[in-house]
């Protein structure tokens, strides 16, 4: 582990090169909705230990420090945090990260949550705590729309529930997917 | 072609000494062969550009292939390439974390070397774009 003056320094050098190069809007935009590490990143600010350091943050989250540092500066960019003296803090009142689908016609909110789901399947570490579960089954399409109101509202109710824990202890990266296989049926 | 091998020597950061054991040849006989004052033997040829990195027999498999009319003139490895060079830099991301998952629990050295090698690849892909000041 790192002294706190070795910290202190790296992140000196850290932010030093983050005022010489700032990330256009459109990336951290971009960014914002599909990549899960920026989520991560943001999460981080929640957990009851969390420390306003990028090497804190990575060491945290197992992300490198560059993915770190990008998404620090692009969720400031775009007005999620903001920065004190070097030191990241949220901004009041934009404290989740939700997944955009509005104004994309249907094969770009698959494709962009087949990528988003790609990415949170592949953030698995040795021992992963982890719920899931498949099905595949004739089914009605109206069946599956009562069911996806019934997870989107479990999803809210377990964040509403984290917000208010102070024992918080993980960054759960939750999807849903369900989808009609046959062909020619949308 | 002496100067190409030479170049791509350094490319690779090859001694001399090193391609010559490589290729069982004598450093003698290789060196007159990159001052252009002597040819190699074939299979010493061969052998050496092989020990560099370029495969004669795939490179005739590829060529037979094409005259043959086969569907694609590039090997898969190409058309992997090629493809992952074309999708977004946070989807070539999350391809090289995929597989980096799926292999996760290798042990075999080569394996894992070569597993290291795209987690640095991985690291390197930005998702952003900087403005110069």
């Amino acid at each position: 582990m790192l002294g706190e003056e070795a910290l202190t320094n790296l992140e000196l050098k850290l932010a030093d090169g983050v005022q010489k190069t700032p990330i256009s809007y459109e990336d951290a935009m971009e960014n914002y909705r599909k990549n899960t590490d920026w989520w991560v990143v943001f999460a981080a600010f929640d957990l009851p230990d969390f420390q306003s350091s990028t090497i804190w943050i990575s060491q945290k989250t197992g992300l490198s420090i560059e993915t770190v540092v990008e998404a620090l500066e692009g969720l400031e960019t775009l007005g999620y945090l903001k920065n004190e003296g070097g030191k990241y803090a949220p901004v009041n009142g934009k404290s989740l990260i939700k997944f955009e689908n509005k104004n994309k016609d249907k094969a770009q909110v698959l494709s962009d949550h087949a990528l988003i789901s790609k990415q949170m399947l592949n953030h698995l570490y040795d021992n992963p705590l982890a719920a899931f579960e498949h099905r595949c089954f004739a089914s009605n399409i109206e069946i599956l729309r009562e069911l996806y109101s019934d997870i989107s509202v479990a999803f809210d109710k377990a964040y509403s529930a984290s917000i208010k824990d102070n024992n918080k202890d993980s960054i759960l990266k939750i999807t849903f997917t369900a989808t009609n296989v046959l062909p020619g049926k949308g | 072609m002496s100067p190409l091998v030479r170049t791509l020597m350094n490319l690779k950061g090859v001694t001399q000494a090193e391609l010559a054991k490589s290729s069982d040849v004598s450093v003698a006989a290789l060196s007159r062969f990159l001052n252009g004052s002597s040819e190699l033997r074939s299979n010493s040829f061969i052998r050496m550009l092989s020990v560099l990195g370029l495969n004669i027999s795939e490179v005739l498999k590829r060529e037979v292939s094409k005259t043959m009319g086969s569907e694609s003139e590039s090997s898969i490895e190409e058309d992997f390439k090629v493809l992952l060079e074309r999708v977004s830099p946070l989807e070539r991301k999350t391809i090289s974390d995929t597989l980096i998952a799926s292999l996760k629990n290798e042990k075999d050295p080569d394996t894992v070397s070569r597993i290291n090698r795209v987690k640095k690849y991985r690291d390197s892909i930005k998702t952003v774009r900087r403005k110069v000041c």
